[in-house]
């Protein structure tokens, strides 16, 4: 991010539209009103203009959007994910070498605990180099990535959802939430929405809420993870993500999906839950660390897949009333 | 021969996270040799024999490792040039987290383990402060957010370092660190080495192995304590406004 939009790096941008140039920085409305200029009725204007009408330099509104207008520039352009050249557990090449998925593509990865699910989202999270027991490599667009895509929380491309079901570090949700705000660069032009918003999103996935004070290693496992769930579809907010086994997580799985897979964006999920396996877009099999093959929903699938789905709705059904103490038979 | 000081507190991963980087410089034919300064017990060096490199340990028993090192660096390096290693790489395990043992002109790399608390890289101090590199391990044992406080808050002790996560038992990441050793700058007899930043003075009478403890009993470089007046007996302290 060093000197990228600092000053008046993109040139040519004053002729621009505000709305045009709302949709390459989203926090650009955020700016300007609290520079005391509102744009509402203002969007086709051109922004050189509205800026000159209001006596402020273009230059100040630049410095103000140029920590979020690049890091989104770069991360609408993942159109594609390859994974390639990677080995079993004995070192053998892979059956499946390669496998590319495309934006809007939602992947489930399926297999045996102990499979290898969870270390294909490693690599995909590392963006591998053939430098993990798999010996795989991730491409982006087909390229390798860049140190600063691998690296740098600004500019990650990736956002994860582990297994992981509690919190070591010694903050508070409130003060966590910022601090990674910051970290990702998103969402910093007002911290306390991001809160609030990450806050509220958690709490409508688990039963029991908790606040911006609640200190972060005390969360229940349930509130823990729909915490992180929240905060990687609010804050990471990147073309990328991975989810792993969120089925065992005791929250509102249907919604933390919703929350997570957004359009256009590539969804990696490993999964025992057979209605997630077969309402991905595709599904790999895994099987002694290696990619086995990938399927497609066919024939009959498509029947058993509205079966289930009735199926869910009718357990949902029984496990809230039981959740809420009542009971099933009246 | 390139000549690399890596530092960390103990058990923050550094010879795990190392074995793999070496491991990889290996695969490209580098000779490499490592001198690890511990405390008190060896056996780390063993680890790398067993991965195939030469080392030797130094024991630095009632002088910290960082001092030890600062001691005796001219000594390894002699050694390591008698085996015309193209990399010799000297672990210290640090005791006190107040001293930096990287010299200036040489690659320093500062290993942090991501369990260690938010508040650890601010207490490390010219550990962390002074190094070109830190390297994050255990982050496999939280989520990829805590993974990213972590770092920034690494980040804003040492804003020049570039920072890399390496998992010390998978071997994940540790390319990176490969291709930093490689590209460290080479040792050069050029005069004295020069640390980067000064130890912390401790020449008393405890260092020299005085048992009895006590303010009557320190002598030579003293530091006392600023304790409070105890407050009368009437239960206020004598001056309130001195006190605040």
């Amino acid at each position: 991010m060093d000197g990228a939009g600092k000053g008046n790096a993109v040139p040519g941008v004053e002729s621009l539209s505000v709305k045009e140039i709302s949709d390459w920085a989203p926090s650009l409305g955020q700016v300007l009103r609290q520079m005391g200029v509102p744009i509402e009725g203002y969007e086709e204007s051109s922004f050189a203009l509205l800026c000159e009408e209001a006596g402020i330099d273009v230059s100040d509104v630049y410095a103000a959007i140029a920590t979020e207008a690049p890091i989104r520039a770069k991360q609408l352009d993942v159109q594609s994910i390859t994974i390639t050249g990677g080995t079993d557990k004995d070192g053998r090449p892979e059956p499946l070498q390669t496998l590319e998925v495309r934006a809007g593509e939602a992947i489930a990865l399926v297999g045996a605990t102990g499979s290898g699910k969870t270390q294909l989202l490693i690599d995909l999270e590392g963006l591998a180099r053939g430098d993990t027991p798999s010996h795989r490599t991730v491409l982006v667009n087909g390229a390798p990535p860049t140190d600063e895509m691998r690296w740098s929380p600004a500019s990650k491309l990736v956002a994860q959802v582990s297994q992981s079901m509690s919190f070591l570090l010694n903050v508070s949700v409130g003060e966590f939430i910022e601090l990674h705000a910051s970290a990702r660069a998103t969402g910093n032009d007002d911290p306390e929405r991001t809160i609030r918003e990450v806050i509220d999103a958690a709490c409508t996935l688990c039963g029991e809420p908790f606040s911006a004070t609640t200190a972060l290693a005390v969360l229940s496992g349930g509130q823990s993870r729909a915490l992180m769930v929240a905060d990687a579809a609010l804050v990471s907010c990147s073309p990328v993500i991975l989810v792993d086994e969120i089925e065992n997580a005791g929250i509102d799985r249907e919604k933390a999906l919703d929350l997570l897979v957004g359009q256009g964006k590539i969804a990696f999920l490993a999964s025992h839950d057979p209605l997630l396996a077969l309402r991905a877009t595709k599904r790999v099999v895994l099987r002694n660390g290696a990619m086995q093959a990938v399927l497609t929903l066919a024939g009959e699938e498509r029947d058993r897949l509205a079966w289930l789905e009735d199926r869910e709705r009718e357990v949902v059904r029984l496990r809230g009333m039981l959740r809420s103490g009542g009971r099933l038979v009246p | 021969m390139k000549l690399v000081v890596v530092g960390g507190p103990p058990s923050s991963g550094k010879t795990a996270v190392l074995l793999f980087a070496l491991g990889l410089l290996k695969k490209r034919g580098r000779n490499v040799g490592v001198v690890k300064l511990d405390c008190m017990v060896a056996g780390d060096e063993q680890e790398y024999a067993r991965g195939g490199f030469e080392a030797i340990a130094g024991l630095g028993r009632y002088v910290c490792p960082d001092h030890y090192l600062a001691t005796n660096i001219d000594r390894i390096v002699e050694w390591g040039s008698v085996r015309a290693f193209d990399l010799l790489l000297v672990e210290s395990a640090g005791l006190c987290n107040r001293c930096s043992p990287y010299v200036r002109g040489l690659l320093g790399v500062a290993m942090m383990d991501t369990l260690s608390g938010m508040r650890t890289p601010r207490k490390v101090g010219p550990l962390l402060r002074a190094a070109d590199a830190v390297v994050l391990t255990r982050g496999d044992l939280v989520s990829q957010a805590e993974r990213e406080v972590f770092r920034l808050r690494v980040a804003a002790i040492n804003r020049r370092a570039r920072i890399l996560e390496v998992n010390g038992l998978t071997g994940q990441g540790a390319l990176g660190l490969a291709d930093l050793l490689d590209d460290a700058a080479e040792y050069s007899d050029e005069g004295p080495m020069h640390l980067r930043h000064p130890m912390p003075s401790a020449v008393c009478s405890f260092c020299l192995g005085e048992r009895r403890v006590g303010s009557s009993l320190a002598r030579g470089n003293v530091r006392l304590m600023d304790i409070p007046e105890p407050p009368h007996a009437c239960g206020h302290t004598h001056d309130e406004k001195e006190v605040a």
